[in-house]
Order: structure tokens, then sequence, then C-alpha cells
């Protein structure tokens, strides 16, 4: 299907507002936890909700392990997710003995840190490599809510670090496979951005989308909330304002 | 370096203020009368705007968790009226991960700079010692504290850097004065993470308060 991307369920959660940021971003989500339309996508987003032990456990369960090592091999679009990137490493610190995918050499290690954890916040990107996936947004912040973080064997990979009392890898890129640490579905209009540059790379830049993609990504926002708050309205009228104040 | 966070609490229903949400670093969905958020309500925020969301309502199991993160919340909110378990805490943080488990509370002053904990109406103690229940609460797995002083009062700054300084995760404090004097203090002085605001009629000015704390240098994110 045009601009069609497949979302991984590995039964962690999560995916419902990564569906509807891919939406915004132009893209049509498909959230599956079969192997078979994995073999078929044409570009691919693993989320990262969960602990590195359970996801590998349900990627193994459900069979789609050898279908995403199939994937990535092939060299087809793959964007992962805070834990969906450090799946990509051979093994997590969060839990021993585990392996991962292991298409990058290293591991995901609890941040090395004397900041407190976990990450949690908006932080600052500092761009590597000017061609990298994520260089238009140098300096940028995005949202991060994280305890462990990638530690890869091959420095060549990372593209984008963040400042947290160590330079922590904050985005991985080999061929046409990206690893953001950070949550592009949680970015605001900085991370719609990122995935309208994700889909348009996978299918060329479509109609509706401008050549930076700024024009919808600038207007997503207010729009939707109007939307959504005619919504809400609509469907408790009553409902009184301003109190969120339970103390 | 983190950013300082502006974190805005709608209750279920809210969506928008006249204002708009434009300078929120992150949302709240908390329960009003009912005690419990309808997910249809956080599917709508999570469907359109595109921030972090913690969700409250009653959470009494790893169910619940599941329920809210499936609906495109980041983190679940618990505390309030009732103390999570032990339990809860461990086998949440445990599938989930830390980072999903925060924690309300409500506090209130005994004297002598401690705090204790109670339930939103006071008439409940539920922790006497709010210090020890938070060191113990994160050691389970509860992964940020919000922290609300009942009837608006400001916390002691002697306080707020203990609890900085011995919680060994984030805090934020909601704040009821907008005073850009005493944000700075808060955030800056005693190391607070981030402040939370009740969704009102001047937001507006709550963010733009973010707009003088970036003036001083704090490390803030602007819309």
């Amino acid at each position: 299907m045009d601009r069609q991307v497949v979302i991984v369920d590995y039964g962690m959660g999560n995916l419902y507002s990564v569906a509807r940021a891919v939406e915004a971003a132009g893209g049509v989500p498909l959230i599956t936890s079969d192997p078979g339309t994995v073999d078929r996508a044409s570009a691919l987003i693993m989320p990262g909700v969960g602990t590195f032990g359970d996801c590998m456990a349900n990627l193994r369960k459900t069979g789609l392990l050898p279908a995403l090592r199939r994937y990535l091999e092939s060299d087809r679009p793959y964007l992962g997710i805070c834990l969906g990137m450090q799946v990509l490493f051979e093994a997590g610190e969060e839990t021993p003995g585990v392996e991962g995918i292991g298409f990058f050499k290293g591991k995901a290690v609890r941040i090395p840190t004397g900041e407190k954890l976990p990450h949690v916040g908006w932080n600052r990107l500092c761009c590597l490599r000017k061609d990298a996936f994520v260089s238009g947004q140098d300096g940028g912040h995005h949202y991060y809510i994280h305890s462990y973080c990638c530690e890869p064997e091959d420095g060549d990979i990372v593209t984008a670090t963040t400042d947290y009392g160590m330079e922590m890898v904050a985005a991985v890129e080999k061929g046409r496979v990206l690893g953001l640490q950070f949550h592009p579905e949680k970015s605001d209009r900085q991370g719609i951005l990122l995935l309208r540059k994700f889909i348009d790379g996978a299918y060329g830049t479509g109609k509706a989308a401008s050549a930076s993609g700024e024009s919808s990504a600038e207007t997503y926002g207010t729009e939707k909330m109007r939307t959504a708050a005619a919504e809400a309205s609509a469907a408790d009228p009553g409902r009184k304002k301003g109190a969120g104040d339970p103390c | 370096m983190l950013t300082k966070r502006w974190i805005l609490a709608l209750t279920e229903g809210e969506t928008r203020t006249p204002e708009g949400l434009e300078g929120a670093d992150e949302l709240l969905l908390l329960p009003d009368g009912s005690g419990e958020v309808d997910m249809d309500s956080v599917r709508r925020v999570t469907g359109s705007i595109f921030l972090p969301l913690g969700v409250g309502g009653r959470v009494e199991g790893l169910a619940a968790v599941r329920q809210r993160l499936n609906a495109g919340a980041d983190k679940v909110v618990l505390g309030g009226g009732r103390l999570p378990s032990r339990k809860l805490l461990e086998e949440g943080s445990g599938m989930f991960g830390s980072c999903c488990m925060t924690m309300y509370l409500c506090l209130e002053e005994k004297g002598g700079g401690a705090y204790r904990i109670t339930d939103p109406d006071g008439r409940k103690v539920l922790a006497e010692d709010a210090l020890d229940y938070m060191k113990e609460a994160a050691g389970a797995g509860a992964g940020e504290f919000l922290l609300r002083q009942r009837e608006g009062k400001p916390f002691s700054d002697d306080f707020l850097r203990r609890a900085v300084r011995l919680v060994p995760v984030p805090l934020a404090v909601f704040l009821d004065d907008t005073d850009s004097g005493a944000v700075r203090r808060i955030l800056e002085g005693c190391g607070v993470d981030g402040v939370v605001r009740g969704n009102g009629p001047d937001n507006g000015r709550f963010f733009r308060l973010k707009e003088e704390m970036a003036s001083y240098g704090m490390e803030v994110r602007l819309p």
C-alpha cells in the first residue's frame, strides 16, 4: 500500500501514539505481529516500550525475530525507537544472558552517568555527521524516557549524541537502518518531521508532502487540537474545566 | 543537557485550553470526580497531540498499567488518594520499566521541615514520612515523583533540596504561584526537574515563565 509503514507489535503496548504520529507524518500505519507482513514491508518501525528481555522473548515467541533479521539483512528502511534501537544490538545489561537481534555489535548498558535515572525529559541533539538522517535537527530538543543506552563497538554508526553528564548515543545509522534513542512520536513537531523524513526516504516525497515536510508538521498541532477539543466537548459537554487538581 | 519541564495537568475531557498547549513539555491526564480516566479520552489526546503523557485513575494492577500504555500513555500516574502496593511498583517497573511508573503524592507539612503523605483531602495519612516513603518507592520501581502540598502552599526550599539529594529519580512539583523568582528558586536553586500546573485560564502566564527562565540561562524547550 502507498506509504504504508509497518509497526511491529511485540505485545508491550504504546503502539497507538506511534501509529497516530505516522499518520500525522503522512504515512499509513499498519500494526502487526505477523512475520509474513514484516517480510513484505517496505518501511518498518520497531517501537520501544518495556524491557530488553521481555521484548526479545516476545519476538521469539511470535516468530517475529527471524522475520526482523531477514528484513534488516535486506537493507529496507527500519526505524528503531528507544528499546527498538537497543534490541538491534547483541545484548542488554538489563537482562543478562538474553541475546538481542545482533544487527549491530555492542550492547545496551545502564546509563553510566552521575545524573538521576531514568533519563526523562527533553534533551538537545548533537549531530556528528552532516549527512546523517537526523542532521537537520542538530541542537533541537527531543523527548527521552529510558534508563539504558546503547554502547556500540563501531563508533562510526553513531550519528548523534546527547549530553546527560556523559555523551550518550542518541542516534545510530547504517545503510537504511536507523535507531533513535528518543521518541519522535512524542517529540512534537521535530519528531513528526523526522517521521516524515523516514517515510519520504522509503517512498519518495508524496504529493501531500512539502519538500521539507514542514507545512504539515507545523499545522498538525493546532488543527488536531481543535478537533480533539471539539470531540471531547461533544462527548461530555457538561464537564467542568480547570480542575486537574485533586489536592 | 536535560531541560527543566513544564507539565500541564488536564482532567479527563480537557484536551485544549483557550490559550492552547503549545508551551507544555508534557501532559498529565488525571481523573476528576469519578476517580477514573476513560481510555477514549486518553486516545483523543495521544491521537492528536504528540507530547509525552502520564495518565492517572484507578491503577491497581498490571492490566490497568498496560491499558494506559496501549492507549498511548507514556507513563501511568499512581498515588493520589491511595499509595500503590510495593508489588505493583516492582512488577510494573519490571515489565514496562521504572520510567513508566510516575507517582503523584499530596504532602502536608508536619513541622520541623518534614512532610507526611496524605490523601487529597488531607483526611487520611498515607505515609508518616514523605522522604522515607519516596526513597522506598523509588527502590521498588517508582521512576518519578510529582509532589503537591495541600492548599497550594509552597514547599520549603530545604525540603526540596533534601528530596532532590536523597530520592534517586526525577522530581516535579505542583506550582500555584507563577512568580518567576519562586520558579527559579525551585528549579535552579533546589534542583527540581519540573513544574506542574493544573489546566486553567492562566496557562499563558505559566508558559511565559519558560521564556523568562531561558533569559536567566536555564535550559528549557521553547516552542
